[in-house]
């Protein structure tokens, strides 16, 4: 297994900053990776000394992209912007591909990896929370935003508003409205 | 909607919750202002909000998502009659805990199924199977004992093995082949009575295996599988199947390709799944590991996974054969039974330990033998090997203050870890190197990497590391502080070499990339305020120590109550530094620990409490070693100051010599060493002939330098020092001509340390006239045992002196003594601008033989450069000299090496010349050298294809041998003359010279003489045949050559498979394979035995053609 040279990163991360869009893509399968074998890892159900936190997933990832070279915080902040977006493009696929597995229930398909999976809990359909929160971007993008650091990165209030840089006030207020609004937006789905 | 009016409707929504639900209306009523359209929002935001609950998104998407580990039961928990103490691990079935039986009073382990396996008939027919596998009642199955319900949850509780599951080991590293081999008997073994008894595994795989701590090998989860099978579909249809909601379970990268088609998998497709564990233990691979599950399943129906051998070399072929037919996609095509598959495994194990048994030493390390005890060490001995186990830890530096322990402990750890090496474990102590640039040289010859001439040291040795190693090499590098400017260096050798771990000794850390840091720590100590009981205090290790060192010198001496609080304060002032405490515990035979305690104390700086920093631990040591040597009589510190001149130790006839060398020193030289060793400055070791030999710690050592440079003494005793390397030196070059070389080039060995520094200061004072001396003394053992780099770096360096600038005898030799070891580096050019400087000087001096010995080693230059020509008209010259020098052995070896080149393209003269080299050594009356000749000849004949003339040279060769009994050559010319035989089809009598030929290789012990026979008779026997003995025969050598670590080169291999080739073709893989499996696992002595029974061979109809 290859060490990532932790300087790429960070590279990307600054030409990121500095405005160039194709450091982002360039970004994105790197940060996708690493969280997709991380997630893959820990989906193995490896003994591990500490029980891995959902957030702990991202710092892990973090520091195993960025190391320690990078201006702590600064980076910290865009690492975690973009790792929560990538939480939620891996999760939202993971849930999608067992919607499709159910579909084919009964014939032995196999679409995970070497990956032994548990079932998802009955209560929420991630897959349409997705889409609720795709149109709850476009009327609010720092609600959504708010949304994926919380939910997907699994970050604190405390970890949200310093990585977006307000208030937690001001993100207790769009976490509220947007749970509320979410809500009323995937029952109105599901029931139509 | 806009976004001020989204703004708005968000805070209005904050503020109408904030409210008690009665006091909102009224709230509402004043902040939406008759906005019936924001107030509906807003409203209906509160009714979502409240239906949301706190459950809604109230925990992050990968617990919703179940990605984290469930809660684990805590402990204290009662299941059934079983009460939980700890988890253990989790698996898609389930998590495992350690419980405790009350009823029973035992200790099991609980495997608490999850919810998706409620289906009671599916679990009822899991009992059956899983009892019937418990009953069977075998060592590598794991005992069920009770499959049980608590509430809605099932249990399974079973037998509590303590060990980890083959997962986990293989994650920390790759397992040496022979514990492998073990674990795949076990396995094997418990499956075969499984199958026997009609059950199978259906998912086996590295999470299903436990090694317990004593080895043992336990299957977990027999018939399992079928649990998870859907309702409703066949049970046996895949293992990797469908949970109740439709997903995964199982491991696909284990399955068999029955499995993966959806066909019937019965005890075959367990073997298959066998052979992919077996596989990635030997490996560390998977052997059918893609990106995605179907792929992976494609890949196990369809492909061929990389051949094993190419993973890992020291897979024996055996073990891939049998990995290769339990991965045989038809099942009919794997092994009839698996009490087959076990036996042949236990054949190969039972064959490795009986191979490794009779050389114990088959990995490389070249570790010395530690010359003190190690106490009190485990945890941290223990710490450092798991770091160092971790595959992703590559450099583990032990750091810590002089006198801690570091090198001890760093070669305890590398002693306990020879088998997980198979490129072995080398010890490289740098004590002696101050220029971090020859650090490079002095790794590769650790390593007897060959040096390439014209390129930097370090790029052959990258080249080394990158193209040959493996399987992992651990090297460990003694005293780094010395030479920190090259810790750059050992990232970059990391960096070609994935398979290198390094450890490291320094007293400070390197402060290279991924470099981890062990910290060493000072002994335990008890606290002295509130003194633990007597009997408790020697399990503080710095007490424990104490004790030993002290009784060592007093054997009387305990510690007793009256003591107890001394001993344990000594050690506490002396910080839990060992080094320290075994100086003063050394005193125990003059002062009591109360007087002691006295007397350091007021050397010492009080002990203020709290951690000591660094800093504070090195004054301490300091102190300590000034105080030891405080206590020395006058005479006594004048020879301890003298013995730091020495690195890497000294015999008692060194310490005459170099700190008595004008009888000053007042004092019996063996008493002041008992002395010496007496308090610990020096440690007395025994070399494997009886003699003693004194070493003293790099700390020691170093504090009796500064003393030696403070009493002003220190340019005497270097000189002195160098005067003795260079007596002893040259002493050892004269006998360099003596028949058993190896016994001064091992005392070279041993005092290299010396000769470097004596060489070094010799350098440094520019006395040019000792320094050639000395180097052209070391040239020869420079040369044999491979030093070229470092011999011609020190030439260099004595070459530029200005008093070595006149053209002198000294400086010829030192000339061609470098370009002798330029020319072995294959560094043509800069071997023949250093000879012909020599020839030079050799000419102007009018000394002829150093002309024609100048001339000799140029036309070998000549020759190994490719130029022919010119080192035959070269050669000649030196001959002709020769000649004129009236020297016959020059004569016949100069004629002798002229013919070497000549026979290439003119035969008739080589002929002629061998047969003058012949008569000259026929005139001396020596007897090896017309045999050599003769045996040269017949090489010459056999080339030309003058068989008969050949063989006549040969024999006469072998009389020569006989009537000198010289067996060696007796061996190799009866081989010869077998070889000619068989080229002519006269197998009969090929195979009788080659059983005269391996007789007398056996009695010799020479083992690469009796492999290279062995596979004569299997090329023989090919051509006569007889393919089942010919591959027999072709077994039991490669498991010889594999155990003395000597593989044919590919050239003889490709030329070995030739000759093999009738054999290979005439039987099917499966006979071909069991042939050679059975002379693999046969004893070299039967094989022997089986060649030297004259009945074979009999029917060959092949005659002579001459």
């Amino acid at each position: 297994m290859t060490r990532r040279d932790p300087s790429q990163v960070t590279q990307l991360l600054q030409r990121w900053r500095g405005g160039n869009r194709e450091a982002l893509d360039a970004l994105l399968p790197l940060v996708y990776d690493e969280l997709r074998r991380l997630a893959h890892r820990h989906l193995r159900n490896e003994r591990t000394e500490h029980t891995l936190q959902s957030s702990a997933l991202v710092h892990e990832a973090y520091f195993r992209l960025v190391g320690q070279d990078f201006p702590q915080w600064e980076g910290r902040t865009h690492f975690f912007a973009i790792a929560a977006q990538l939480m939620r493009q891996i999760l939202v696929d993971y849930a999608r591909r067992h919607r499709a597995s159910k579909r084919g229930s009964g014939v032995c398909m196999l679409t995970l990896g070497d990956v032994e999976a548990l079932p998802l809990r009955k209560d929420l359909d991630v897959v349409a929370l997705n889409d609720a929160l795709s149109t709850l971007a476009e009327l609010d993008p720092r609600q959504s935003r708010v949304v994926e650091l919380r939910f997907f990165a699994g970050l604190s209030l405390e970890e949200t508003s310093e990585v977006m840089g307000i208030g937690t006030a001001t993100v207790q207020r769009d976490w509220t409205a947007a749970r509320a609004w979410l809500h009323r937006e995937i029952s109105r789905r599901s029931s139509t | 909607m806009s976004s001020e009016r989204w703004e708005r409707i968000k805070e209005i929504l904050e503020q109408a919750l904030r409210l008690e639900p009665e006091k909102r209306q009224a709230y509402l009523d004043s902040a939406c202002r008759g906005d019936a359209d924001l107030r509906y929002e807003v409203e209906s935001l509160i009714t979502s909000h409240e239906q949301a609950g706190s459950q809604f998104l109230g925990a992050a998407a990968p617990e919703v998502l179940q990605l984290t580990p469930p809660r684990a039961l805590t402990s204290g928990t009662k299941i059934g009659r079983y009460e939980i103490v700890e988890q253990l691990g989790a698996g898609g079935m389930g998590e495992v805990y350690r419980a405790h039986d009350k009823h029973l009073d035992r200790n099991v382990a609980i495997k608490i199924l999850s919810p998706a396996f409620s289906d009671n008939d599916r679990l009822h027919r899991f009992e059956q199977e899983a009892r019937s596998a418990s009953a069977l009642n075998h060592p590598n199955i794991v005992t069920i004992y009770e499959l049980g319900r608590d509430g809605t949850s099932h249990y399974i509780a079973m037998e509590l093995v303590e060990g980890k599951t083959l997962r986990e080991l293989l994650v920390s590293s790759l397992l040496p082949i022979r514990k492998a081999i073990e674990i795949a008997v076990q396995v094997a073994e418990g499956l075969a009575k499984a199958h026997e008894a009609g059950i199978t595994h259906r998912d086996l795989k590295p999470e299903n295996l436990m090694v317990a701590h004593e080895g043992l090998v336990k299957i977990l989860d027999f018939g399992l599988a079928k649990v998870a099978s859907p309702k409703g579909a066949r049970s046996d249809l895949c293992t990797t199947s469908l949970t109740p909601s439709g997903l995964v379970l199982g491991t696909v990268g284990y399955m068999s390709p029955e499995q993966a088609g959806g066909r019937r998998p019965d005890f075959r497709s367990d073997q298959f799944s066998f052979g992919l564990v077996l596989y990635e233990i030997v490996t560390g691979k998977r052997a059918f590991r893609r990106s995605t599950a179907a792929e992976t399943m494609v890949a196990i129906l369809r492909e061929q996974p990389e051949p094993m051998g190419s993973l890992n070399p020291e897979a024996p072929p055996p073990l891939c054969w049998v990995v290769e037919r339990c991965l045989a996609k038809e099942p009919e095509k794997r092994y009839f039974s698996t009490g087959d598959l076990a036996r042949d495994l236990a054949a190969i194990r039972d064959r490795l330990l009986d191979l490794q048994q009779r050389h114990p030493e088959t990995r490389p390390s070249n570790l010395p033998i530690p010359g003190s005890v190690f106490i009190g060490r485990d945890k941290e001995l223990a710490a450092a090997k798991g770091l160092l186990l971790r595959r992703d830890v590559r450099l583990v530096t032990v750091t810590g203050p002089g006198g801690i322990g570091k090198s001890r402990l760093a070669l305890e750890v590398a002693r306990d870890m020879v088998e997980h090496f198979p490129s072995g474990v080398y010890f490289v102590p740098l004590a002696g190197v101050s220029d971090p640039a020859s650090i490079a040289i002095v790794i590769a010859q650790t390593l007897g990497v060959r040096e390439t001439g014209g390129q930097p040291q370090l790029k052959t040795l990258k080249e080394y590391l990158q193209n040959s190693l493996s399987t992992p090499m651990l090297i460990l590098f003694d005293n780094f502080e010395h030479v920190l400017a090259a810790a750059p260096m050992l990232a970059e050798l990391m960096a070609v070499a994935p398979h290198l771990k390094l450890l490291v000794t320094s007293r400070a850390a390197l402060h290279v990339y991924d470099e981890h840091e062990f910290p060493v720590p000072p002994l335990e100590l008890p606290d002295v305020k509130s003194l633990p009981p007597l009997e408790v205090l020697p399990q503080y290790s710095a007490i424990s120590l104490f004790i030993k060192r002290a009784a060592a010198v007093k054997p009387d001496f305990t510690l007793k109550e009256d003591n107890a609080a001394a001993v344990a304060e000594i050690c506490s002032r002396l910080d839990g530094l060992p080094l320290a405490i075994e100086l003063a515990a050394a005193r125990t035979k003059l002062l009591s620990p109360s007087a002691m305690r006295t007397r350091l104390a007021s050397r010492l700086q009080l002990l203020i409490g709290g951690a000591r920093d660094l800093p504070a631990r090195q004054q301490t040591l300091r102190q300590t070693i000034d105080w030891s040597y405080d206590l020395l009589s006058a005479p006594e510190q004048k020879l301890f100051r003298r013995l730091s001149v020495f690195v890497g130790g000294c015999t008692l006839e060194a310490v005459e010599s170099v700190c008595d060398t004008k009888q000053d020193l007042g004092l019996d030289v063996l008493d002041g060493m008992a002395s010496m060793v007496d308090k610990s400055l020096a440690r007395q070791i025994e070399q494997a002939d009886g003699e003693p030999r004194f070493v003293m710690l790099e700390t020691i050592r170093e504090y009796g330098l500064g003393k030696m440079a403070e009493s002003g003494e220190e340019m005497q005793t270097r000189r002195a020092h160098a005067a003795y390397c260079l007596v002893l030196a040259e002493e050892g070059a004269a006998e360099d001509t003596g028949a058993n070389p190896k016994e001064w080039l091992d005392r070279f060995e041993l005092e290299h340390d010396n000769f470097r520094v004596a060489l070094e200061w010799l350098t440094e004072t520019g006395d040019a006239d000792w320094g050639l001396r000395l180097g052209s003394a070391l040239f020869r053992f420079w040369e044999m045992r491979e030093y070229l780099a470092e011999g011609r770096d020190k030439f260099g360096k004595l070459l530029k002196l200005g008093g070595a600038a006149t053209p002198s005898i000294a400086r010829l030799r030192a000339l061609f003594a470098a370009g002798v070891l330029a020319g072995e580096q294959g560094d043509y050019i800069a071997a023949d601008v250093l000879l012909k400087e020599s020839l030079e000087i050799g000419r102007r001096l009018e000394d002829q033989r150093s002309i024609a010995v100048s001339l000799n080693a140029l036309a070998v230059i000549a020759r190994d450069s490719g130029d022919l020509a010119a080192s035959r008209v070269i050669f000649e010259e030196s001959l002709a000299l020769w000649r004129a020098l009236r020297d016959p052995l020059a004569v016949a070896r100069a004629l002798s090496n002229l013919a070497n080149v000549v026979k290439l393209e003119d035969c008739t003269r080589a002929r002629s010349l061998y047969e003058e080299c012949l008569s000259i050594f026929r005139e001396l009356g020596d007897g090896t050298g017309v045999a050599w000749a003769l045996n040269h000849q017949g090489d010459v004949a056999r080339d030309q294809g003058d068989s008969k003339a050949a063989r006549s040279l040969y024999e006469q060769s072998l009389a020569t041998f006989r009537e000198l009994n010289d067996r060696w050559g007796i061996a190799g010319s009866l081989a010869d003359l077998g070889n000619l035989a068989r080229e002519q089809g006269d197998y009969r009598a090929a195979d009788s010279l080659y059983r005269e030929s391996i007789g007398v290789f056996q009695s010799l012990e020479h083992k690469r003489g009796v492999a290279r026979l062995l596979e004569s008779f299997a090329c023989s026997a090919a051509a006569q045949s007889e393919p089942d003995r010919s591959l027999r025969l072709a077994g039991a050598s490669a498991a010889l050559r594999q155990s003395i670590g000597a593989p044919l080169t590919p050239a003889e291999q490709a030329k070995l498979e030739k000759g093999l080739d009738p054999a290979r073709r005439a039987l099917t893989t499966t006979m071909g394979r069991t042939a050679w499996l059975e002379g693999w696992v046969m004893p070299v002595e039967k094989a022997i035995e089986e060649v030297l029974r004259n009945t074979l061979g009999q029917r060959s109809g092949c005659k002579s053609q001459d």
